[in-house]
């Protein structure tokens, strides 16, 4: 609220007859009061009043606090209801959400490497004094 | 169009190229020795939007809107990684859209900054089940308990 500033000066001013009154004198003002109405706050809204002046009484009218202030609505619980249901509790909620895995896996691996071509081949001959043997299968 | 919880598959592609970082703190690069990670955003959705695995990246269509919230969503407050037993997992803090009026299916976590040459790439995708609305109230998002098990995002 802006201060207001009202000057009286005796010569041919509004209240006092003509050339009565010093000139450029100021005039005492008495009977003033000022009054404020009432303050609305919205949650999460910051709300500055302020006085100033030269008034003689001020006063603030109620708060009146509006939104939900205060109420914690927990999961979707209590006034919560599932679909397009607007929840009551102050209006708002408070929305429990569950997690995501993501799964990994390590595969095993073929491991190989290039023959070594410092090894020593070797053959054994085989035995020319073998009996070779035979069954005759049940027909 | 339907909304499914997911992580998204092009975000386990680009976890093991590098590309996102956890790290508590915004604004950093891609690697830890830059001391803090990279800005994570959540934004809601309509029931009309189509997201789930195959999400690569945020879009603002069938985006909710209304009191209290504007486009691309919240700001989140990175936790950094930990583990727990065999279990690699992240959280973040809890968030809120206050004195909201504001009806949303479901919700996109992001990655918002530029990295290797792309913003906004997609992290998880989260169904809430059933539309949730606040009506010029606290629309908050409550992530579960930063464990093996619940945490919002884990890697077994």
């Amino acid at each position: 609220m802006s201060n207001v500033n009202i000057i009286f000066e005796g010569y041919n001013n509004v209240l006092q007859g003509y050339n009565e009154g010093g000139y450029n004198q100021d005039v005492a003002f008495t009977g003033l009061t000022s009054g404020l109405g009432s303050v609305t706050t919205v949650q999460g809204v910051a709300v500055t009043v302020s006085v100033s002046g030269n008034a003689g009484t001020s006063a603030l009218g109620s708060v009146t606090a509006t939104g939900g202030i205060g109420i914690a609505v927990t999961g979707v619980s209590g006034s919560a209801t599932v679909g397009n249901t607007t929840e009551t509790a102050g209006g708002g909620i408070s929305l429990g959400v569950t997690g995501v895995e993501g799964t990994s896996a390590l595969s095993s691996v073929s491991i190989w490497s290039e023959v070594d071509p410092s090894q020593t081949p070797n053959y054994q001959a085989i035995s020319t004094t073998q009996t070779p043997n035979w069954t005759d299968i049940a027909a | 169009m339907a909304i499914s919880q997911a992580l998204c598959t092009s975000f386990k592609q680009e976890i093991l190229q590098g590309i996102h970082n956890f790290t508590s703190g915004s604004g950093g690069g891609t690697t830890t020795s830059t001391g803090s990670g990279n800005t994570f955003k959540i934004a809601l959705f309509t029931s009309s939007a189509s997201l789930g695995a195959g999400t690569t990246a945020y879009a603002d269509s069938n985006q909710a809107s209304g009191t209290g919230y504007s486009a691309g969503g919240n700001t989140l407050t990175n936790v950094t990684p930990t583990t727990s037993s065999t279990t690699a997992l992240t959280d973040f803090a809890d968030t809120t859209w206050s004195s909201s009026t504001i009806t949303a299916r479901g919700a996109l976590i992001y990655n918002s900054s530029t990295t290797a040459g792309s913003a906004n790439r997609a992290v998880a995708v989260l169904d809430f089940g059933s539309d949730k609305t606040t009506s010029a109230g606290d629309f908050t998002i409550t992530f579960p308990t930063a464990d093996a098990s619940s945490a919002i995002i884990r890697i077994a």
